[in-house]
């Protein structure tokens, strides 16, 4: 049964011609269920970054489905999680007057720092936020943030927790740097100890700060005092650019470095920028990945792909694999960052440039899958193609590790998969 | 609306999508940014609901919003109508189409020519204004104008229950207690229960019903509108306690002109009588404080607990109480 447009993917763009989420199509033509909206991240983050307020404005879906992600109208160190609902009057002639009495009415409340979270209505009839708080901040206790939050701006919901990210910048105060200080960008603090890296920085005495969505309020508006950024999430990114240019904190990623190459520099920098000589602290884990390397080349050579997964920036993963032979086919891009066009740029001098798409219900992408005929799925597969392709899911356990280790660990999980006999898929299966 | 602490009142979009979810053999897509029907799924799991209807958004972009594009939509219903052959597609507005005023009636009757075999049903409520009883309420009416069709009354009496939907609290149980009266007293079963447990089919041949109950008064107008249409007559009302309930079912037997089944009330008043003994001990710490002396507490008698001898309850000066 035909279920993409014309039975073809001629509506799907190539990757070398996009430039943002504007160019990312859907795969099939309706959503179900779809992506979550930006505004849904935003307020999920904002409930759980302890001391930080937030005001959700738009219509009545917006406000009352945001309590079931902020379920308390009060956090437990006094953060406000309140609601700004537009009526008839106000889409027409704009929210200005009420909500400047709302935040007033939150200061008042003892909001330290607040949220705005502007979504789709608001973000349409052009309310100038920024305006607004340049105007509201000199008489008010609370430090404002804003974010533009419109669904239609975007597929999915990342630009909702990076932008949140990135406006905790604007409540950031200049400190006094402190030399072998560091900051970890979207580390998950239960895989902190297993990471070569951080034993190594610690060990050397520097002082790490882990900053992501379980961090305070201040930890984020000390950050500034920390002499460099390690970028471990493509979320925090923004964030660090935005320190780079606020407060000359430089930074170096690694969530988007997979080759041995691109880790030794990395991590070469970090040396650089905190005045340490990190020796032969990695040997272990580069060899390591040298091996699985090894061992996955006959593997992999002209393996053709998909990634399919959610959880991850598939660009600078399929440029990695890339140059280990793989063929990818199509990718699906829950958002297209800026870094994203250099690993699109490497992919396509490796002679690739697959098809970009935003996957919104997997139960008809199966003619996707029949026409471009992967050999392999990151990510995964429609229930009825389990057995015929194999895959590698719950990738999102590769988020908040960087590093030789993540690689490897990857490439083994891909071998293994390789490896696996169609019975013992089903075996899994039942 | 301003400043919300707690949950604001649904729109009237929330109230239609929250209605016609629950209808078999049908799809409804909405026309807008597809986090709203994330949410929409969230929130009737919450209430008890798996969606029997099939969700669908369309997602709507930048260059939709100022072209006023509505190719996603005539797409999205293809693609519907390929894979799923529903009886019916209910097509909703979103925020922002119904901001920038897409006609969707007007798409609607434009691609209902192609699709002769599957019933497009446009929905409003979709202004700012509106809010969840009037989306409900015009819901309910627009089903009732559009689906029902002409059928001769069915050969025993039937009901339908019309009101019944996912916004109201319980409203499972309420409408299978509705049922389980309704087949003690009279014997006899529901046509149609609008619209938390129904079907296309059952909505097309509500008009076969010897009687419509409307349990809330967004439902009236639809069952006003069956009365026209079919002659079908209405009780408007919900059963409450042993006397209201009983008042209730009288309203009808005149109506069916049926005798109630008096041992099926004898009964349920035998198995009531306990709990309708203690139930207002329960609520007594509602009881207003009026100037005067005389106020009424349980009594401190041997009952653990007080409100089970509440019988018994003793007066007591004001003075006593403070």
């Amino acid at each position: 049964m035909p279920v993409l447009h014309d039975n073809r993917l001629t509506h799907l763009k190539k990757l070398s011609t996009v430039q943002s989420n504007k160019g990312v199509h859907f795969l099939t033509p309706v959503a179900f269920p779809g992506s979550h909206c930006p505004m849904n991240a935003a307020a999920r983050l904002a409930g759980s970054i302890q001391g930080l307020s937030s005001l959700v404005i738009g219509t009545q879906e917006c406000a009352y489905y945001s309590r079931l992600v902020l379920r308390d109208s009060y956090g437990k160190a006094g953060e406000l999680h309140w609601m700004y609902v537009l009526d008839a009057n106000e889409v027409v002639f704009g929210c200005r007057e009420g909500l400047s009495q709302a935040l007033a009415e939150m200061d008042q409340a003892g909001a330290k720092a607040l949220l705005l979270i502007v979504t789709c209505l608001p973000d349409l009839i052009g309310e100038d936020m920024e305006a607004m708080i340049h105007e509201l901040q000199p008489k008010l206790a609370a430090r404002l943030i804003s974010i533009s939050a419109p669904h239609f701006a975007c597929n999915g919901h990342p630009s909702g927790v990076w932008r949140t990210l990135e406006a905790m910048a604007g409540i950031m105060q200049q400190c006094t740097m402190i030399p072998h200080s560091a900051n970890l960008l979207g580390l998950h603090a239960a895989s902190a100890s297993e990471i070569p890296l951080l034993n190594s920085l610690s060990t050397a005495g520097v002082k790490l700060r882990g900053l992501g969505p379980d961090s305070m309020l201040d930890e984020f508006l000390s950050a500034p005092d920390a002499a460099m950024n390690i970028v471990l999430s493509p979320y925090m990114a923004p964030l660090a650019r935005r320190m780079a240019n606020d407060f000359n904190t430089p930074f170096v990623s690694l969530h988007d470095t997979y080759g041995i190459k691109d880790i030794d520099t990395a991590y070469t920098r970090i040396g650089e920028l905190l005045g340490l000589d990190l020796g032969d602290a990695f040997t272990k884990g580069r060899n390591a990945l040298k091996k699985a390397e090894e061992r996955a080349d006959a593997k992999l050579r002209g393996l053709s792909f998909f990634a399919t997964d959610i959880s991850l920036d598939p660009i600078p993963l399929s440029a990695y694999l890339s140059t280990q032979g793989m063929k990818p086919l199509l990718l699906h891009i829950e958002e297209f960052y800026q870094e994203d066009r250099q690993w699109a740029q490497a992919m396509q001098t490796q002679g690739h440039d697959p098809l970009v798409c935003h996957r919104v219900n997997n139960l008809a992408e199966i003619s996707a899958f029949k026409i471009l005929k992967p050999a392999f799925n990151l990510g995964p597969v429609p229930p009825s193609l389990k057995q015929m392709i194999p895959h590698v899911g719950q990738l999102h356990k590769m988020n908040g590790t960087f590093g030789y280790e993540r690689t490897t660990w990857l490439l083994d999980k891909i071998l293994q998969a390789l490896n696996t006999p169609a019975s013992d898929v089903l075996k899994e299966m039942i | 609306m301003g400043l919300h602490r707690f949950h604001p009142t649904p729109s009237g979009r929330m109230g239609t999508l929250w209605t016609l979810s629950t209808i078999r053999n049908a799809a409804l897509v909405e026309f807008g940014s597809m986090g709203h029907m994330l949410y929409g799924r969230a929130t009737l799991k919450r209430m008890g609901k798996n969606p029997d209807c099939k969700l669908y958004s369309t997602h709507i972009n930048e260059s939709d919003i100022a072209m006023g594009e509505t190719k996603r939509l005539t797409q999205a219903i293809a693609d519907i109508v390929l894979r799923d052959q529903p009886r019916v597609i209910f097509v909703l507005p979103s925020t922002i189409p119904e901001m920038i005023g897409t006609d969707l009636s007007a798409l609607c009757r434009e691609l209902q020519t192609s699709y002769p075999h599957v019933r497009l049903l446009p929905f409003g409520a979709g202004g700012f204004n509106v809010e969840l009883h009037r989306g409900v309420q015009e819901t309910l009416l627009l089903l009732a104008t559009t689906l029902p069709q002409a059928v001769p009354p069915t050969p025993n009496p039937t009901f339908n229950l019309i009101g019944s939907c996912t916004d109201l609290f319980q409203f499972n149980a309420d409408a299978q207690e509705i049922v389980r009266i309704m087949e003690g007293a009279f014997g006899i079963k529901p046509l149609c229960i609008m619209t938390s447990d129904t079907s296309v089919e059952d909505i097309e041949h509500m008009g076969g019903a010897h009687i419509n109950l409307v349990i809330r008064r967004e439902g009236l107008s639809a069952a006003c509108h069956l009365q026209q249409k079919f002659g079908t007559p209405l009780v408007e009302g919900r059963p409450y306690g042993m006397q209201g309930t009983y008042s209730w079912l009288e309203q009808i037997a005149q109506l069916l002109d049926k005798p109630i089944n008096q041992s099926f009330i004898l009964q349920e008043q035998a198995e009531a009588q306990p709990i309708m003994e203690i139930a207002p001990g329960f609520f007594s710490h509602q009881k207003k404080k009026t100037s005067g002396i005389v106020h009424r507490r349980p009594c401190r008698c041997s009952y653990r607990n007080p409100y089970l001898c509440l019988q018994r309850t003793r007066t007591y000066p004001r003075s006593v109480l403070v």
